[in-house]
């Protein structure tokens, strides 16, 4: 090939976007070119590079953001259900002060029961004194009747002696009349006429006599009576007295329960209040992290966007061939892969573990193998960097793994594992683009 | 943002006459967090907006989310702790010792929430009696369409079952499916049966006498939302569900009281629970 179908050779090379491709020639047109290419090397490395670590960052801080944003629709379910149960305490805080309002009315009611009662005994009590009084002066009418009764027994007895007297008399009469013969005849029917009026007078006495006393018997048994019913009036009242006492406790003891139940229903409103004030709050704050959560959600939405625009100019860039490329782009290969594991876990994106590939079949991998051992095999970094990178993608099927089989808490714990091998990769790949 | 006082009014009496929620103007905080995300995912400005939506249409899907986002779901694996107690070690053993050995013992979560009551009564049987999967039946109703449909997938995160369930019952009873969720093993689902409810419903009675009587029934924490009247109403709809000797759990604080239906507590673990004496 002549040397300026060579250059043309080359230039077209370098149009085409390779900007590896060298004259290698001595004359001074073809190391213009050679420079040409060198300094369009260096430039889209540079760019490469740059939009590289542009796009690493905003993976860090799409993941953080998608993290965040996971801690946050966290914290909105539990102020929200903080809320419903600070909403619940309040209610059934009113509720007691509600129901404590009706003990009140009911203990104030049982008092006045009480005070009615009090007051029915107070009257009670007082009948039955003043019927206990009736009877003890009844008792004394009939007192005085058991003494009349005796008086009257008394004459009865003074009659008695008189008709027996007079049966004396009128006998003695008799006597003599007999004596005087047939002159006295007339004076012995009068005699004998006397003698039997005597002793009838002598028969009613002694049937009054025995009346008396048998009213006597009657009155005794009234009196009997009399006494029993006083001393039944007096127990009664004494009853009733005891009654009127209890009534006055219940009362005092109702006062009691009143006056605490209305210290409850205080407490109770208090509380409820304060309670309505936490529930009030408590919504506030449910509402503030609603909003963060939406808000987070809506920058991470941007942010999302901002990593697609960057990584389709990042597409574009690579197609270009220059010789750290790979370096550049493996980086940003590795860090999206950290990302895509963490979408999956917060379940924002599904991986099928055919999609992991191999630590050989990578980009990295397929330039590691080849190429890259040519290049920089004797670079100690290089030789390091095997294990790290075998690491990383073991630890990727693991955690794909893990979470298509379910077990969510397994691959969690094994992609808290990645960060450690996976900064080590992006490490060792810039201390080989150093070289 | 703010929302109009005449359609504050037409919300709240909506939200009554739908759930029995007695809301006033105290609780416009609720109506504010709670409303305002639904207006925004809906791409309504405000809540006014949001409230002529409903108007125009009660029975529409947006009423319907509207309602779902008002009602309080706050529950939890074993809440209380005391009802699942005396589950345990009174009720479950009681019942099995009174009905005969082919009658089914019959509970009902009426405000399953999420599931995680009836999925707690569940584990409790489990852990009570042998046969427990064929012979205690659950079912688990509630208002919201949504909540019913979450415990029908029985698919809980991570933060839901760290409140409350013991650690050996996550492993027995539920497997992970993602990072932050575990789901509830099919056995347990399927002696749990969920549907929608509306505890003031008229036609309640009629929905769920299928499944009745209850010889245990948790209504806890529902009743402090309604006002009196709807409260008692409540109660007797319950009570025509429930055994004669059946039991029911409430939330502290929650009297049970019918306009028809008496009702006397018995003292478990010195907690009040409450047991059906009469209907009417």
């Amino acid at each position: 090939m002549s040397n300026d179908a060579n250059i043309t050779n080359i230039l077209e090379q370098l149009a085409a976007g390779d900007f590896t491709a060298r004259v290698n020639g001595q004359d001074a047109m073809s190391r213009a070119v050679d420079r040409l290419g060198e300094t369009m090397e260096r430039m889209v490395e540079g760019l490469l590079e740059n939009q590289v670590s542009n796009c690493m960052n905003i993976f860090e801080v799409v993941t953080t953001m998608t993290r965040m944003a996971d801690g946050m629709g966290n914290m909105d379910e539990r102020t929200l259900s903080m809320a419903a149960a600070t909403e619940e305490l309040a209610t059934t805080n009113e509720q007691i002060a509600c129901s404590s309002d009706e003990a009140v009315s009911l203990a104030s009611q049982a008092v006045q029961a009480a005070n009615n009662g009090a007051a029915s005994v107070e009257s009670a009590q007082a009948v039955l004194s003043e019927s206990a009084e009736r009877a003890s002066s009844a008792m004394q009418e009939v007192e005085k009747l058991v003494k009349f009764s005796g008086d009257i027994g008394a004459i009865v007895e003074s009659i008695q002696r008189i008709a027996g007297q007079t049966n004396m008399l009128a006998l003695n009469a008799t006597i003599e009349a007999a004596r005087a013969g047939d002159a006295g005849r007339g004076f012995a029917v009068v005699a004998g006429e006397v003698k039997e009026l005597s002793q009838q007078t002598a028969k009613a006495a002694s049937e009054i006599s025995h009346k008396i006393s048998q009213l006597q018997g009657e009155i005794d048994s009234v009196v009997g009576l009399f006494s029993e019913n006083l001393e039944r009036a007096e127990r009664g009242g004494s009853a009733a007295e005891d009654a009127g006492r209890n009534m006055m406790d219940v009362i005092t003891a109702f006062s009691t329960v009143s006056e605490q139940i209305n210290h409850i229903k205080t407490a109770a409103s208090d509380q409820g209040e304060a309670s309505r004030e936490i529930a009030r709050r408590t919504h506030e704050v449910s509402e503030l992290v609603s909003h963060e959560t939406h808000e987070i959600n809506h920058t991470s939405m941007q942010m999302r966007e901002l990593e697609g625009g960057i990584r389709g100019q990042l597409d574009s860039l690579s197609q270009n061939k220059v010789s750290k490329g790979v370096l550049s782009l493996a980086k940003t290969d590795h860090m999206l892969w950290k990302k895509r594991l963490v979408d999956m876990v917060l379940g924002h994106e599904q991986i099928a573990p055919e999609d992991v590939t191999d630590h050989h079949n990578c980009r990295l991998g397929k330039w590691y193998y080849s190429e890259g051992q040519q290049e920089y095999g004797q670079h100690a970094a290089f030789t390091a960097l095997d294990r790290p990178h075998a690491e990383v993608h073991k630890l990727a099927r693991e955690i794909v793994e893990k979470f298509n089989n379910g077990d969510k808490a397994g691959a969690s714990a094994a992609l808290e594992k990645i960060g450690a091998p996976s900064d080590e990769v992006v490490l060792l790949l810039s201390q080989l683009q150093d070289k | 943002m703010s929302i109009s006082s005449e359609r504050m009014i037409y919300l709240t009496g909506f939200l009554r006459k739908e759930t029995g929620l007695a809301i006033d103007e105290s609780k416009l905080y609720l109506i504010r967090t709670r409303l305002l995300p639904l207006a925004r995912k809906h791409g309504l400005e405000s809540l006014d907006l949001l409230v002529d939506t409903i108007r125009k249409n009660e029975r529409g899907e947006l009423a319907a989310e509207v309602l779902d986002q008002m009602t309080t779901n706050e529950t939890l694996f074993f809440r209380d702790a005391y009802p699942f107690a005396v589950l345990k070690k009174q009720l479950f053993p009681e019942l099995l010792k009174n009905k005969p050995a082919f009658s089914q013992i019959k509970v009902w979560s009426a405000a399953a929430s999420t599931g995680q009551e009836a999925f707690s009564i569940a584990m409790t049987a489990m852990q009570t009696m042998p046969d427990a999967a064929s012979r205690v039946k659950i079912i688990g109703t509630d208002l919201s369409s949504k909540a019913i449909a979450y415990a029908n997938a029985a698919i809980y995160k991570q933060m839901e079952v760290q409140r409350g369930l013991p650690i050996q019952d996550l492993t027995k009873y539920f497997k992970q499916t993602g990072e932050h969720a575990w789901q509830m093993n099919d056995q347990l689902r399927a002696m749990v049966h969920f549907q929608e409810a509306n505890l003031i419903s008229p036609t309640l009675v009629t929905a769920l006498r299928h499944y009745s009587p209850f010889d245990i029934v948790f209504c806890r924490n529902v009743l402090i939302y309604f006002d009196v009247e709807q409260r008692k109403d409540v109660i007797d709809h319950i009570a025509r569900l429930t055994a004669i000797g059946g039991y029911l759990f409430t939330g502290a604080g929650e009297i049970v009281e019918g306009k028809s239906s008496k009702w006397e507590t018995v003292r478990f673990e010195n907690r009040p629970v409450w047991r059906l004496v009469s209907r009417s």
